[in-house]
């Protein structure tokens, strides 16, 4: 019972990684770059909720849709603004701009009057609560998660194959250019990318939020959720979710069962066995390059 | 009146003039050929008119809309569809799939039906699963309808590309080298097709092509090119003799 305890609770942080390899992977398709910043989003997400609901007071569902749709529009600002004037530079050089981005973000959070350096509590309607399964006793937090990651990839999934939008988004990171010639606005869509991903980011960091505080370094958890992308094989949606759940459940045994500290490099071994063991990942494609 | 009219294009990459000057037209019915030596500039030109590089000076009108500045997803939507010299499909999708794909210009449907599965939706399904069919059977790629592009050879992925920039329905038809790797008799079917295109579907054919006896039997027009500029133009006879278009292939 220990043990499927430990799995639930590693499985609802397995959600949140999966939400931020998610993002990862939204943008590397679009974009064929890597978004360094994308858990900086998750943790301005996280302070944009606290805002709205602690700050502001406006009713949690209410406050989350606001803070959502800040971090998007966050999402849209940083694709006009600092990625569009990349276009056709080395990924190398995009690359060290999302970096930069990232430390922007955490550095500018605290600056920000209200915020501080002081960690914050974004309170819920349902903290504290848990939910019992005969024996299973689930805190009612990772019951949101896993319930809030579910429908959010079930909405993902229908959006991706069922909505011209989606279809031309694929179409689009599978050959950009002769998707221009599709008529599929390529620009447009990857600034609607952008807002997508600061969007799951921003959710994540929400849900996260009453785990472990809101403060500028929650972001890091990101560094954790690229082991998640690349075991799950980088490129593939599924494969970011699955990787991100045995992320989450293996963290969570190797820290009730190992001795203290193995936890905390769990990713990273994983990280190193799967680009030893499975290359292209569990959900990769192997390209071999015809000669 | 011309579909297309091209008016004292240029280009220029550093120092290097790669298109200087160019101007013509192409009518409705008509199937217009571009041919000139390696780096002669005749893909810079197509490149050009697909909106893919942006000219220095001169002007691209088509269907009377002046084109030099818009995107390519744009002159789709106006009714312009191009192939490739080395073949740009969407890799992991099916034949079908990219078929379907060039139909995208022509989606009506709102968000809210795609994501419901509305009426209105299904019948533009419907209509675009026609269309595309009519493409495949006119490609003769019925066999491979469910097969993924990575693994087909050569020569059908060459009438896969064009498959789909037919299913757009555009008025005009941008190939870049269409024979290009194709065996004697793909290149004998590929005449016969882009007669058939003309002729039956009333799609104009603005080409790049290499194999002069291509050239000759279907082209209505022939433009010669070398270093960025115009040698001559007329029948396909004629320019193949003109005396500067044999100097520019042969030399002195």
């Amino acid at each position: 019972m220990i043990f499927l305890q430990q799995v639930v609770s590693g499985a609802a942080i397995g959600c949140i990684y999966a939400m931020v390899a998610l993002g990862f992977i939204l943008i590397y398709k679009a974009t064929e770059t890597i978004n360094f910043a994308q858990g900086d989003l998750m943790m301005v997400g996280a302070y944009f909720g606290f805002t709205a609901v602690d700050l502001w007071g406006l009713p949690y569902w209410q406050g989350v849709i606001v803070a959502v749709a800040g971090t998007a529009v966050l999402g849209v600002v940083i694709e006009r603004v600092l990625m569009r004037p990349m276009i056709g530079l080395p990924a190398f050089a995009i690359v060290m701009v999302t970096l930069g981005l990232g430390y922007l973000l955490r550095s500018l959070v605290t600056m920000v009057p209200g915020w501080g350096t002081d960690s914050h509590k974004l309170t819920t309607p349902y903290t504290g609560q848990v939910l019992r399964l005969g024996d299973l006793v689930v805190s009612q937090e990772h019951v949101v998660i896993i319930a809030v990651t579910v429908v959010l990839i079930a909405g993902l999934y229908l959006f991706f194959r069922g909505t011209r939008t989606g279809i031309a988004m694929q179409a689009a990171s599978q050959n950009q250019m002769a998707a221009g010639y599709m008529g599929i606005p390529i620009r447009r869509l990857s600034t609607l990318i952008w807002a997508m991903s600061a969007a799951v980011a921003a959710i994540a960091g929400i849900l996260l939020a009453p785990l472990t505080f809101v403060h500028a370094q929650v972001g890091l958890i990101g560094i954790k959720a690229f082991p998640a992308a690349v075991l799950g094989g980088f490129g593939s949606m599924p494969g970011a979710i699955v990787g991100g759940l045995i992320l989450g459940i293996c963290e969570s045994l190797a820290g009730f069962y190992l001795p203290e500290g193995f936890k905390d490099v769990t990713a990273y071994i994983l990280l190193l066995a799967a680009l030893v063991f499975w290359p292209q990942g569990l959900f990769g494609q192997s390209v071999r390059k015809k000669v | 009146m011309a579909i297309l009219d091209v008016e004292n294009l240029s280009i220029r990459f550093g120092g290097l003039v790669a298109v200087d000057q160019v101007s013509f037209q192409v009518m409705p019915d008509q199937i217009f050929t571009i041919i000139g030596p390696n780096g002669a500039g005749k893909t810079t030109i197509f490149n050009l008119i697909s909106r893919l590089y942006e000219p220095t000076s001169g002007r691209i009108v088509f269907k009377g809309t002046d084109i030099t500045r818009r995107p390519p997803h744009q002159i789709a939507r106006l009714g312009m569809a191009r192939t490739f010299q080395n073949i740009e499909l969407f890799e992991h999708a099916t034949v079908l799939d990219n078929v379907l794909l060039g139909r995208h210009v022509h989606a009506r449907a709102g968000f809210l039906s795609q994501l419901c599965y509305l009426p209105s939706l299904r019948r533009d399904e419907k209509a675009f699963r026609e269309v595309a069919e009519g493409v495949i059977g006119f490609m003769d790629l019925e066999s491979y309808r469910r097969t993924p592009i990575h693994g087909l050879p050569y020569g059908i992925r060459k009438n896969v590309e064009l498959a789909r920039a037919l299913a757009l329905e555009p008025r005009l038809l941008l190939l870049d080298e269409p024979s290009s790797g194709l065996t004697p008799t793909e290149a004998r079917a590929l005449a016969y097709r882009l007669k058939a295109i003309r002729d039956r579907l009333g799609i104009a054919i603005l080409m790049v092509e290499h194999n002069l006896r291509l050239v000759s039997d279907v082209s209505d027009h022939v433009l010669a090119v070398n270093q960025g500029r115009i040698l001559t133009s007329g029948s396909s006879d004629a320019v193949q003799r003109h005396p500067d278009v044999v100097r520019a292939y042969i030399g002195e």
